[in-house]
C-alpha cells in the first residue's frame, strides 16, 4: 500500500486532502462536480460501434464511464459496470475481471457476464501470483507479444506453432505454452492486464466473441482502456479504503484515549471522597448538578464558542476537590465546626488541587484556573485569589453553585443535612454575594424541571 | 455416447451458474455431468446415476453437505467426494475427512487444482481404496 501511495500524483493528493476533509465531517460521499482536474486522461480511442447505432460510440461512453468513476468508492461499482459495457458492445461468449485481493494473496474473479454455464461464477475461482499468465503480465514480458500488452489467444497458437518463432528461446517459449494453458482453463480468447503505475491489479478476461470474427485493433484498444480504468477505480478505493481506516484509527484513539481519562478522573473523584466519609458521591452529583444547570445557561457566548466546555466543566466538576487529598483526617472529618486555622487549612484546597493536576499537561488550562476559583465569591469575599464577578471563570461559578447546594443538602460533619427549601432559600439569599445570580437562576429552572437529581436528599 | 465419457460427475451447489459452469468445464473434458442443487434430490440422484466423483458444497439448502455425506456414502460407497466450499475452517476440513470425503476444495479456487484432483481420484480410485485415500487428501492444498 505505501508503494501505492507513492505512486500518487498532485491530483490524487488533491482528492485525498478533500476526501479526508468530507470524512471529517462525515459526508462520507464524493461529489463529482466538485473534482475538476481528477479525471483521468483518456488515449484517443476511435471507434466505431458495428451495431444499430454508430452515432454512440465508444470513446464517449468511456469517457462518461471514466468522469462517473470518481463517483464510486468502491471499485465494484465501476468493475460491473465496465463488464457491462463489454458485454452490451461487444457481443463476447464471457467475459471476467480478476482483482487482486491482499489477504488472499491472488487474483480473485469479481465479477463475470455471459450465459450461464458459459460464464464464470462470480467468486468461484482465483489465480495465483505464480500462475503463468499473472507472471508473464507482472514481469511485462506480454508487451514481448503484442504493444497493447493485450495476450491474444489465437496469436498465441499461432506463435507456438510456428518454428522460427522465439526457436531460439525455449524459456520463454515453456512459459508461453503455460499461458495457453491457462487461457485454455479460463476459456479467455483475449486477456488484458490492468497496471497501475506498472503494477499488475488486476486481469480482465474475454471469451470468444459471439460472431466468431478476430477482435479488432480498436477493441482490443478499447479494453486496455477499460482494464487501466479497472486499476484506477481499485487503487482509488483502497487509498479511499485506507484513509477511511487511518481516520478511524484516529477517532479510536482519541476516544480510548479520552474514556481512559475520564475514568481515571472518576476513579480520583471517587478516591476524595471516599476519605471524606460524610461526603460519598459529593464529586459525581456536583457533576450532575453542574451538567443540568449548563442545560440551562448553553445560550451565553462562553458556552456558545467554546466546543470542548461541556467535556471541561465535566472534568472540572469531577476533579474540583482533588486538592482534599492534601487535608489531613482530622480535620477532614471533624465534628463540630472548625477553628480558624483549621478552616485555614481546608480552605488551602483548592490551591492544592492546582498543585496536583498542574503537571497534567494535557488537561486544558481552563480546567486547572476553574478548580483553583472554585471558592471565589461573586462579591470577591472568597478564596484563595478574591475575583470577583464575571472575572471568576464560568467553569467556576456553575461548580461553585452545585457544590453549596450539594454541601447543603448532604450531612457534613459540621453541619446536619438542611431542608430542601432551606437550601434554595440559602442559594437566593447568596445570589449576587456568593453566586452568581444568572447560574442561580438558571438552577432553579433546572430544579423545576425536575433535573435535579436528589440521589442522597 | 456414454463410452465416450471418461467418467460420471455430480454437482450439488444451490447456485445454478456454478453447476452450469462446472458442468460444461467438464463435458469439454469428456467427462459425464449431472447435476442438484439440494441434499433430498442429490440423495436419489447418487442411487441412480452412481456418479464416480460428487463435487459438493457444504451451505445446502435444508440438509447440508456434510450431513448429506454419510447417507451418499451408504447409498453408493464407490462415490468419491470432493468438498468445494468457501468455509475454509480447519473442523470443517476434519468433519469432512472422518465423514470420508477425499477431497476438500476452498472456493476461490484454483481450476487447475479442481481438474487435477478430480482426475486423481477418477484415475488413482484403486489407490485411494485401498488407504491411501487420506493421504490425497492431504495432498489437496487449501488456500
Amino acid at each position: 500500500m505505501e508503494e501505492l501511495e507513492n505512486f500518487v500524483d498532485s491530483n490524487w493528493l488533491n482528492f485525498q486532502n478533500l476526501f479526508i476533509e468530507r470524512l471529517m465531517v462525515k459526508e462520507g460521499k464524493v461529489k463529482p462536480n466538485t473534482i475538476n482536474n481528477s479525471a483521468p486522461s483518456l488515449p484517443n480511442v476511435k471507434f466505431i460501434k458495428a451495431t444499430e447505432n454508430p452515432a454512440n460510440n465508444y470513446h464517449e461512453t468511456l469517457l462518461n464511464a471514466s468522469r462517473s468513476m470518481i463517483r464510486f468508492r468502491s471499485p465494484e461499482h465501476l468493475v460491473k459496470m465496465i463488464s457491462k459495457l463489454i458485454d452490451r458492445e461487444v457481443k463476447v461468449l464471457h467475459t471476467g475481471i480478476l482483482v487482486y485481493q491482499e489477504d488472499k494473496n491472488a487474483y480473485v474473479l469479481i465479477d463475470s457476464k455471459g450465459e450461464s454455464g458459459k460464464k464464470i461464477p462470480i467468486g468461484f475461482i482465483r489465480l495465483t501470483i505464480d500462475n503463468a499468465l499473472i507472471n508473464l503480465f507482472e514481469e511485462g514480458k506480454n508487451y514481448l507479444l503484442s504493444n497493447s500488452g493485450a495476450v491474444i489467444y489465437d496469436d498465441l497458437v499461432l506463435g507456438l506453432g510456428n518454428i522460427n518463432f522465439i526457436s531460439n528461446n525455449l524459456n520463454f517459449r515453456t512459459t508461453l505454452e503455460k499461458v495457453k494453458g491457462e487461457m485454455d482453463l479460463l476459456k479467455a480468447s483475449l486477456a488484458i492486464p490492468c497496471y497501475f503505475k506498472r503494477k499488475l491489479l488486476g486481469v480482465l478476461i474475454l471469451g470468444k466473441k459471439v460472431s466468431g470474427e478476430r477482435f479488432t485493433r480498436d477493441e482490443i484498444n478499447l479494453f486496455v482502456t477499460l482494464a487501466n480504468d479497472v486499476a484506477m477505480a481499485i487503487t482509488n478505493s483502497q487509498l479511499i479504503k485506507n484513509l477511511q481506516k487511518r481516520v478511524k484509527e484516529v477517532e479510536e484513539s482519541y476516544k480510548r484515549e479520552h474514556r481512559l481519562f475520564i475514568h481515571t478522573a472518576l476513579a480520583l473523584a471517587t478516591a476524595i471522597d471516599a476519605r471524606d466519609a460524610y461526603t460519598q458521591g459529593h464529586s459525581e452529583r456536583v457533576t450532575s448538578f453542574s451538567m443540568s444547570i449548563l442545560d440551562e445557561i448553553n445560550y451565553l457566548p462562553e458556552v456558545v464558542k467554546d466546543r470542548k466546555f461541556r467535556e471541561n466543566l465535566h472534568i472540572t466538576a469531577l476533579l474540583h476537590d482533588v486538592g482534599k487529598i492534601g487535608i489531613p483526617d482530622n480535620i477532614l472529618n471533624k465534628r463540630g465546626s472548625l477553628t480558624q486555622d483549621e478552616r485555614q487549612v481546608v480552605n488551602k484546597h483548592p490551591l492544592i488541587g492546582t498543585t496536583i493536576l498542574y503537571p497534567i499537561k494535557e488537561l486544558a488550562p481552563t480546567i486547572i484556573k476553574a478548580i483553583r476559583n472554585h471558592q471565589e465569591w461573586f462579591n470577591g469575599q472568597g478564596y484563595p485569589d478574591r475575583l470577583k464577578g464575571k472575572d471568576i471563570p464560568i467553569l467556576s461559578r456553575i461548580i461553585g453553585v452545585a457544590d453549596a447546594f450539594d454541601a447543603m443538602t448532604s450531612d457534613r460533619p459540621y453541619r446536619s443535612k438542611l431542608k430542601l427549601d432551606l437550601a434554595m432559600g440559602e442559594l437566593k439569599k447568596y445570589s449576587g454575594v456568593q453566586f452568581d445570580p444568572e447560574v442561580v437562576s438558571a438552577f432553579f429552572r433546572a430544579y423545576k424541571k425536575d433535573s435535579i437529581l436528589l440521589q442522597k436528599v | 455416447m456414454k463410452d465416450k465419457k471418461i467418467a460420471k460427475l455430480m454437482v450439488v451447489d444451490v447456485e445454478i451458474d456454478i453447476c452450469n459452469f462446472i458442468k460444461s468445464f467438464f463435458e469439454e473434458r469428456d467427462f459425464e455431468v449431472v447435476y442438484a442443487h439440494n441434499s433430498l434430490d442429490a440423495l436419489p440422484m447418487v442411487e441412480r446415476e452412481k456418479p464416480d466423483v460428487l463435487i459438493m458444497d457444504i451451505k445446502l439448502p435444508g440438509m447440508s453437505g456434510l450431513d448429506a455425506l454419510p447417507y451418499i456414502k451408504s447409498i453408493n460407497p464407490d462415490t468419491k467426494v470432493i468438498i468445494v466450499t468457501n468455509i475454509n475452517d480447519e473442523e470443517k476440513i476434519n468433519e469432512a475427512r472422518s465423514k470420508g470425503a477425499e477431497g476438500y476444495i476452498t472456493k476461490p479456487l484454483l481450476l487447475e487444482e479442481l481438474l487435477e484432483t478430480v482426475k486423481k481420484i477418477c484415475f488413482k480410485s484403486d489407490l485411494i481404496t485401498q488407504g491411501s485415500g487420506n493421504k490425497l487428501f492431504s495432498k489437496i492444498k487449501r488456500k
